[in-house]
């Protein structure tokens, strides 16, 4: 997904899967907690969103767009220390094997 | 731009085939931390004694097979959850839990997953209350107790390590990404001692060792890594490196197989462009139907920017390279069927798409006009137009330009019906526009004029032009009128009301014999008057015609102007065709001598229906002749012409910019205008214009090459060409910066006569060409007397005299023999022999070609007047233009001649 994408979605804070009625009503909630008046950049950054968001045309534009910004690899590191891998399921559902000794292969009946 | 050197990217793919080899053996007593590693990666969930058959059956397919059917229902469903968290779909595996009942032997998986996915978000408490309500005995609370011991988290108050030591361990290993995370800094330390390098040879090699160790291990992380390199690699000019990437990492979703990054990328590479296309190719057929996750009408938007891309490197094929020099500026064969095909296809995957619509208007509009075009296909053609417009207005009714225009067609077509309907549309919209909202009076004047043709209709066709009368716009001149209704009332047989009527207005208006003449005419051509009764006046009109060229300026400004009514409300009555050609082309060789001041509406009527016809012959940009350009610095109704002129033209998007003064007195006038219908324009123009201005900008940040280094500020880059553009308004202008100005420009070309004068060796060593260098060459003096853009000039200048001959022999050599590409590549080639870098050769290319297009007296063929298709055989005789055309002819031999032996002397 585009930067451009993600940072809208973080914006309004919806998923990526927000149905047009969660779009809006994420819309007009932040826009009520910040009107142009009190702050007219986080306004306009909210409705910028909105509209990347609610047009097709201007998502795919952004998602064709050549990355402009050169990725920092320890960046990609320290994010990754910070979030610890999920387990795959066998190696999951091991944890939970009783000790070696007392362990003992059972039949199914 | 990156440059591409074979012999390079050869000792490059050898360099990674080397590395490959020496790649660490991930067995190696150095990786023993990584063999524990492995050896947790490698346990398997055992069936213990005395464990639950429900437990068992969760990884056990015998056991599973064992359960009754409801039960192994539900821990087939656990398992699937399981499976959905381990790849992080935490909701759609609570979904999946949903229907297991409270009471199920299932619950506690239920609960389990519940807590897992607190787990793995970092909440630790919610994990642990989850959990804490887990029957003890059973595997989910045994893991639980591993992974939270495994995170130092105690698994409950009071609460004793269920599980083995040996598990925490392995959870404990399992978690952390310490092998990984040192891999992965060894890979982001490594430098290339080239700074340009931004991911080497080396790190290629290291990360596809990463990428063996750790993929099982810790897929997601390995594949942010990965992908983060090839981002990387894109901000070098290494296409192997970068294929070698792309085939060690798999995509993002939105880009699994990275066609859409190869386009982006190949586009950096001179030559680039085939495997662009290839890619966006690949693209749109394999990877676009599979982006599920995206929306439907996003997936449809990015096939529709695709086929649009496609198309329009289809065109640029044959034009852009071309197009850049005016040498190349004829005809060229440009696969338009393809192109349109290829439009139509972006139109059909998102209708609503304004551009996709317009640019396959503006290419049918274009092939029309190629020369060539027999009748046939040009009514063909012109069927596609309105096909393509009803298009058009269908997926985007709210525009009224299309409207406008489809309306203005049905009723030259006598179509009421559908002209009645769109007009019922847009009234309901409260459109701003005037020319909106003269439409009723449009109709009114139409259906007169189409009732007029019945005698029984007759008298309805009074009722509607008095009905046309009552709605007649206020910002349209109502000159025509009594001439419309003296036409009437000649058709109703009322001659003497004809002869009242007509003579009356040739008072009132003060209007010369001729200009009434055209006026009545044109106005019983649109009331029907039989031919027979029509023939005194069409043989009168057709003298006119014959004789325009002596007509007077004045009279040619009144009849420009009363064509400026007729064109912009659409109204064009039957003879316009034929009486606007010639009456313009006397009008546009006698206006551009015109030294007025102060322009009357008059004058600037006729100059904007000039402008808007294009009555002189524009220049390789399309851009307007500077006499207008003066004129639209002075006279904000001309400057709106001139910028409809630039914004309508081919290259609009890199020459409005280099107008933002004319946008700015249009956009000033804006708020003065009393008129509706300038003012309506004034404001749509600039929004336009800006909007162009925008995008381009926008264009060109994205499409920026490496480390966009070559992308000038935006206000520098302005400054310089605003300062190039008006120029030629400064060469009489009489302030004190244009008088500077005009004191550097002599200070340069003293400085080549000077550097002439002090190469002695030049003198001694070749004196053939002493001979034509003492009396400067044509191509030296063209250079000399412009006025070149700074960095031409310094470029020049760096040559020399000696180099500037030779660069003139090289261009007229290669100009007639080689393709566009080739002929900038040895531009580059040249200036390079001359110790020029690549990028300032490429930076020079762009702005010669650009300067060469703004100024027709620097072109080979231009300087030689095109008598076939150019406008100045206006007022010539057949015998004149015979005589020209082989003037031409022989000039262009001459020049040609003399370009061989200048070649085949060096």
């Amino acid at each position: 997904m585009s930067e451009l994408i993600s940072n809208s979605l973080k914006t309004l804070n919806v998923s990526a899967d927000a149905t047009p009625d969660e779009l809006r009503n994420a819309y007009l909630n932040l826009v009520r907690q910040n009107p142009p008046d009190r702050d007219a950049d986080k306004f306009r950054e909210i409705h910028a969103a909105y509209q990347l968001l609610c047009n097709p045309m201007l998502q795919a534009e952004a998602l064709l767009l050549p990355n402009k910004v050169k990725p920092d690899l320890a960046a990609v590191i320290s994010s990754a220390e910070k979030i610890r891998p999920r387990l795959t399921t066998l190696n999951l559902l091991a944890l939970g094997n009783l000790e070696e000794s007392s362990s003992e292969r059972k039949q199914p009946e | 731009m990156a440059s591409r050197n074979s012999r390079s990217a050869q000792a490059r793919r050898a360099n990674l085939a080397k590395n490959k080899n020496r790649r660490q053996d991930p067995q190696s007593p150095k990786n023993t931390n990584l063999q524990s590693l492995h050896d947790s990666l490698g346990i398997k969930p055992r069936v213990g004694h005395g464990e639950l058959d429900e437990d068992a059956a969760i990884f056990n397919k015998d056991y599973l097979l064992k359960l009754p059917d409801e039960r192994r229902v539900e821990a087939t469903t656990v398992m699937e959850a399981l499976e959905l968290t381990s790849r992080g779909k935490f909701l759609e595996s609570m979904e999946k839990l949903k229907d297991i009942s409270r009471s199920s032997v299932f619950a506690d998986w239920r609960l389990f997953v519940r807590g897992l996915h607190a787990f793995y978000s970092s909440d630790f408490e919610a994990a642990r209350q989850n959990w804490s309500r887990l029957d003890r005995s059973r595997r989910p609370a045994r893991i639980a107790s591993a992974l939270l011991a495994a995170e130092h988290e105690r698994p409950g108050e009071d609460e004793a390590l269920l599980c083995s030591q040996q598990m925490v361990e392995h959870a404990s290993k399992l978690r952390l990404r310490k092998e990984a995370i040192v891999a992965a800094e060894a890979i982001a330390k490594t430098r290339h001692r080239d700074p340009k390098v931004t991911f080497a040879v080396s790190q290629v090699a290291m990360l596809g060792d990463f990428i063996a160790q750790f993929r099982r291990v810790d897929s997601d992380f390995v594949q942010t890594f990965g992908q983060a390199c090839v981002a990387i690699s894109t901000f070098q000019g290494d296409m192997p490196v970068f294929d070698r990437l792309t085939k060690l990492v798999s995509g993002p979703s939105s880009d699994p197989n990275w066609n859409k990054t190869r386009f982006n990328y190949a586009l950096d590479f001179q030559g680039g462009e085939k495997d662009a296309i290839k890619s966006v190719e690949a693209f749109l057929n394999q990877d676009v139907p599979k982006l599920t996750h995206l929306p439907e009408q996003v997936r449809k938007a990015i096939g529709c920017l695709l086929y649009l891309i496609m198309a329009e490197n289809k065109r640029s094929q044959r034009e852009s390279p071309r197009s850049l020099f005016p040498f190349f500026s004829m005809n060229l064969d440009v696969d338009f069927k393809s192109i349109n095909e290829l439009l139509r296809k972006a139109i059909a995957q998102y209708p609503t798409h304004r551009l996709a619509h317009e640019k396959l208007i503006n290419s049918l509009e274009t092939q029309i006009s190629q020369r060539g075009t027999t009748k046939v296909e040009e009514a063909k053609l012109e069927k596609q137009i309105l096909a393509a417009r009803e298009s058009l207005n269908k997926a985007l009714p709210e525009d009224t330009e299309t409207a406008l225009w489809l309306i203005d067609y049905y009723l030259e077509e006598d179509d009421f019906k559908k002209a009645k309907a769109l007009i019922q549309n847009l009234e309901g919209k409260r459109i701003e526009d005037p020319a909106v909202k003269a439409l009723p009076w449009k109709l009114k004047l139409r259906e007169s004029m189409i009732l007029s043709n019945r005698k029984t209709d007759l008298r309805l066709a009074a009722i509607s032009l008095e009905e046309a009368e009552s709605v007649w716009p206020a910002w349209l001149s109502r000159n025509w009128l009594p001439f419309l209704q003296g036409a009437l009332a000649l058709r109703l047989g009322d001659k003497e009301k004809f002869e009242r009527l007509t003579t009356q207005a040739r008072q009132d208006q003060k209007c010369s014999e001729v200009v009434g003449d055209i006026m009545t005419f044109a106005a019983l051509q649109q009331m029907n008057i039989p031919s027979l009764e029509l023939k005194p006046y069409r043989t009168l009109i057709e003298q006119y015609l014959k004789k325009a060229n002596t007509l007077e300026l004045n009279d040619l400004f009144t009849l420009g102007s009363f064509f400026w009514d007729l064109a912009r409300t659409g109204m064009k009555h039957k003879g316009y065709r034929i009486q606007a050609s010639k009456l313009g082309k006397a009008f546009s060789a006698k206006a551009k001598f015109f030294k007025g001041d102060k322009l009357n509406p008059t004058e600037i009527d006729a100059f904007s229906w000039a402008a808007h016809h294009r009555l002189w012959p524009a220049n390789s940009t399309d851009e307007p002749p500077n006499y207008l350009m003066k004129l639209a610095s002075k006279e904000p109704r001309l400057a709106l012409a001139a910028i409809q002129w630039i914004i309508t033209g081919r290259y609009s998007s890199w020459r409005i910019r280099d107008h933002k003064p004319l946008i700015q007195i249009v956009k000033e006038a804006a708020r003065l205008e009393k008129d509706p219908f300038y003012r309506y324009q004034f404001d749509k123009v600039t929004v336009e214009a800006e909007e162009i201005i925008a995008k381009d900008k926008a264009s060109r940040e994205m499409y920026s090459s490496f480390g966009s280094s070559s992308i000038e500020s935006d206000e520098d880059e302005d400054d310089d060409e605003d300062d190039d553009e008006y120029d030629s308004l400064e060469d009489e202008c009489d302030c004190e910066s244009c008088r500077a100005k005009r004191a550097r420009r002599a200070r340069t070309s003293a400085n080549f006569i000077d550097d002439e004068d002090d190469d002695d060796d030049y003198d001694e060593e070749e004196d053939d060409w002493d001979l034509e260098s003492s009396t400067q060459s044509e191509f030296q003096e063209s250079v000399l007397e412009l006025d070149l853009p700074p960095f031409v000039e310094e470029i020049l200048t760096k040559l020399g005299p000696k180099g500037l001959a030779a660069f003139e022999r090289m261009c007229a050599e290669k100009s007639a023999t080689e393709d566009a590409g080739a002929f900038i590549n040895a531009i580059i080639d040249f200036l390079r022999g001359y110790g020029i870098n690549r990028s300032d050769a490429i930076q020079f290319v762009a702005d010669f070609g650009k300067y060469n297009l703004r100024k027709p007296n620097f072109q080979e063929q231009s300087a030689v007047p095109d008598v076939v298709n150019s406008k100045s055989t206006a007022g010539m005789t057949a015998a004149e233009i015979k005589a020209a055309r082989k003037q031409r002819e022989k000039e262009l031999e001459r020049r040609k001649r003399k370009a061989r032996q200048g070649s085949s002397r060096s």
